[in-house]
Order: C-alpha cells, then structure tokens, then sequence
C-alpha cells in the first residue's frame, strides 16, 4: 500500500467506485426500476380502463334497448309480413310452405289490387314448392310471382304500388313500366315474395332411398311425422326466432296443422 | 530565521496517499448506499403500485365484462338487424320508382302525352315514349326536362323532324308519322327522351349474400345432399324486369 502513489489511487479509486456504481446499477436498481416502469404502466392502463366503468354500463344499458328494439321490431315485421314457415321441423316447414304457396299466396295476391281501384289483367300463378325437406334452408326464400299488369288511373296505380308495402307478406316490387295515356293506364312490374323463415334448421329428414341421414334425423328411414303436428315455434334466440309463440300469421295464412304427409 | 523541513518527503506522500484512499473508501459507500437507496425506493413504489393495481383490477375486470357482455348483445342481435335492414330496404325500392314519377309530372309540359314510361333492366335509365303536338311544344317539354336536374343527370332526345328527313333516325311507324307530319296530314309527332337518373334504384340485397340461391331444392338435389348454405330450396333471383 505505501508503494502506491497518489495517481495510481486516484486512478484505481476512480475505476472502483466506477465498476461498483455501474454493477449495483445494472445487478440491483436496474431490475427493479424495470419492474416498477411495468406494473406502472399496468397500473395505468388499468386505471384508465376502470375510469369507463359509467361509460360501459351506460354502453351496456343501450345495447339492451338495442337488442329489445331490433327484437320488437322484428317481431312486428315477422307478425304482419312473414308467415309462420319453420323449418325446425323440416317436413312440417316444407308442407307449410306447400300450403303458403299452393294456398295462400295466390289468392292474397289477386284480392290485393283492387283496394287501390285498379284491376289486376293477368293470372297470378306462384311457382311449386320444393319437395325435398332436406333442401331447405332457414335463409331468405324469394317466391317470384311474374309479370302483374294492372290497370286504372296514374293515381290508382301509384297508390296500388305505394299499397304493397302494406301487404301482409314482404314483398319486392321492382320498378313498373307504364303505358297508356291516363285514365286507362297500365301497370306492369315484377313481383317477388319474401319470406325469412322463423327459428333454425332442423336436422335431417331420414328419406327412403337416401344413404344416411344425419344423427338424430328423426328417427327410422322412411318415418312419417306424427299426424296433426303443426310448426314448430321460432327458436328462441336463434336468427329471427324471438321468444315466446309464434305470432300469428297474416290474413289468409293457411292453419298449420298439418296434412297426412305423402307416403316416402 | 531559518527553518528547514527535515522530514522526508514520502513522508507527506503516504499521507496524502492514506486521505486518498479515506476519500474514495468514503466516494464508494456513498455509491453503494445510493445504489441501495434507489433500489429500495422502485421495490416500495412497485409495493405501492400493486397494492393500487390489486384495487383498480376488479373494477377494470367490471368493466371489461360490461363490455363484453355489451358486445354479445350487438353480436347476438346482428343478424335480426340485418333483416330488419333488409326488409325496410325492400319497402323503399318499392316505392323508390313513385317520387321520380310525381316529379317527372311536374316538369312534363302540359300538352305532351306519354304512350309509354319505363325504366331501363339496369334502373338507371327512364326511357319516355310520348307525343308532342307540336315542335314548339316539345321544345318546352325538352327545355323542362333539362331543368330537372335534381332527377336526371343527363336527358337525351329524339324524334324531331328535320325539314324532308324527319324520317331519318326514326324507326318503324315513326317515319309515317314524321312524313304525314311534314305532309300537314297529321298534327304532332312522336319522340322519346332517355333520361339518366341522379339516383339509380337499387335493389336490396338479402342479408348474407344472395339469400336463398338457385331453386335447385325445387328438383330436389341429390338425395341425401346437405343444403348447402346460401342455396335455397325456392329461392330465386329473378331476372331484370323486361322491357316491353
């Protein structure tokens, strides 16, 4: 120790508390301080998210009225413009649909255009339904009506296109050509019914000569529904079901109950 | 007086040599009792700040399951909206056609006749075949139609005679007409005007695509054939109105 001269312990001093300094830093404070600059950062982030806990509630108490109202409001379109087709049960859903189209459908249609004072100059022929249960499907069905030619004044007959979206079924009207100088106009447009069916899809029908039919099919192949059974109400939560029963359909919906079916 | 200073000099040399080291012995502890404060104090705030992470938690974590739960709620109601949109779509192209006719009366002179109105297969364009009794009459119709310009974008006009060839350009029983018109026989002549609408109509599409697909459940598919989603039993997407 004598030996050593005064640069020498300045240097070696220097170089001590440099390397001691710099080694806690980096082996004790550094860690920590990492550490705190986390949670801190956790703590913030956190903090900002609970400050929105009014906000979500609020957030929250809307989407519920949001949910209610697209819900009634559906419902109110599925009770005056939808009939009561559900392909839950799909062989009961497809003899309602049957009878929608064999039954209901045409004469609704032709009754309609003489509210508005103008006489419908065609026959209203509605395409047959499908007649495989296993092909249908709970999205949107478009039942094209053809070609309606009415007649009548140019107020009558805006008044008659104005009338459709009071039809108890939804229907698309595509824009009319008129001929004719009033007041013996004509009308003609296409005419296109729409209809969601309620609730889901049901499994598949076990259909004689079919292959397989998927598990819980509805039991032995080539069985028949039970007599009488009706459709069955719209799922609830499922798209377009809503719950409690199914409303009632529109004037001239066919009675659900339904008929013997045909022999598989 | 003299005074002279017998003592060596490395003497003075392990004395400064020794406070020195007093000195850097003293600069190191300062170092390590700073770098210990410091790591005491980030180890108490880091306490401090999980002590108010653990009390600001379950508030966030009631928050995020409002939001979630509020999410759900959207999700779930999505598709109905959908349709709902769909359905209210549906009922204004219905009667998107009316207001363009209502309009279409109110610029139309009042001694033109239309014989026919229809709108083109891309609804875009409304063709109006009609009758003028005179040229100055279908003057003041076209000029009408040119200051509807809220309604149409562009109008185009035909069926003007020409001095000995209104014929020309004119098709079918309009060369007669024009002819018998240049003749005196007959007053007036017909015209068409093709008019390009602001707003072309559009129909709505169906929720999820092309809504009910090809009528091939009609046929009944293959037996034993899942449906494939988006293909309807009946659904059907009808061509363009026809023009007649």
């Amino acid at each position: 120790m004598d030996r050593l001269t005064r640069v020498q312990v300045i240097v070696i001093g220097v170089l001590v508390c440099l390397i001691v300094g710099v080694g806690m830093f980096f082996l004790l404070v550094r860690p920590k301080m990492q550490q705190y600059k986390e949670v801190s950062a956790k703590l913030e982030e956190r903090k900002a998210v609970a400050a929105e806990i009014d906000q979500a509630r609020a957030d929250l108490e809307k989407a519920k009225l949001e949910n209610l109202q697209a819900r009634l409001d559906y419902r109110r379109y599925e009770e005056t413009k939808m009939p009561a087709i559900s392909f839950n049960d799909r062989t009961a859903g497809m003899i309602a649909l049957w009878r929608e189209r064999a039954e209901v459908l045409g004469p609704l249609v032709e009754k309609w255009p003489r509210r508005f004072g103008v006489e419908l100059r065609n026959d209203i022929s509605v395409p047959a339904a499908p007649t495989n249960p296993n092909a249908m499907t709970a999205d949107l069905l478009e039942i094209p009506l053809g070609q309606m030619t009415v007649t009548g004044t140019y107020q009558a007959i805006l008044n008659h296109l104005r009338g459709w979206n009071k039809f108890n079924r939804l229907v698309r009207v595509d824009p009319p050509t008129l001929t004719g100088p009033s007041p013996t106009m004509t009308a003609t447009y296409n005419l296109t019914v729409l209809i969601f069916p309620r609730g889901g899809l049901g499994p598949n029908v076990a259909i004689a000569g079919e292959a397989t039919a998927q598990p819980g099919a509805g039991g032995a192949p080539g069985m028949m529904p039970a007599p009488g059974a009706g459709v069955p109400p719209p799922m609830p939560g499922g798209p377009g079901g809503l719950e409690g029963p199914p409303p009632a359909a529109g004037p001239g919906a066919a009675p659900m109950d339904a008929p013997p079916p045909p022999a598989p | 007086m003299l005074s002279i200073n017998l003592i060596p000099p490395s003497y003075f040399e392990q004395q400064r040599v020794r406070r020195l080291l007093q000195l850097f012995g003293g600069l190191l502890a300062l170092v390590v009792a700073g770098m210990l404060a410091a790591m005491f104090f980030f180890i108490t705030q880091t306490n401090k700040a999980n002590e108010e992470l653990a009390q600001v938690e379950p508030v966030a974590q009631e928050v995020e399951r409002l939001k979630s739960e509020a999410s759900n709620l959207r999700n779930e109601v999505g598709p109905i909206q959908a349709r709902i949109k769909f359905i209210e779509e549906t009922m204004d192209y219905n009667v998107a056609i009316i207001p363009v006719l209502e309009e279409l009366a109110k610029y139309t002179y009042k001694k033109i006749t239309y014989g026919r109105v229809a709108l083109s297969e891309d609804r875009g364009t409304l063709t109006i075949d009609g009758w003028a009794p005179s040229i100055v009459d279908a003057g003041r119709y076209l000029m009408n139609l040119y200051r509807a310009k809220h309604l149409f974008s562009s109008v185009a006009f035909s069926g003007v005679p020409g001095y000995r060839t209104g014929a020309a350009g004119q098709q079918g029983g309009g060369g007669d007409q024009v002819s018998s018109f240049l003749q005196g026989t007959q007053l007036g002549f017909s015209f068409t005007a093709t008019c390009r609408l602001v707003k072309p109509l559009t129909a709505p599409a169906p929720p999820g695509g092309a809504g009910g697909g090809a009528a091939a459940g009609a046929a009944g598919g293959a037996p034993g054939a899942a449906p494939v989603p988006g293909a309807g039993p009946d659904a059907y997407i009808p061509p363009p109105p026809q023009q007649q």
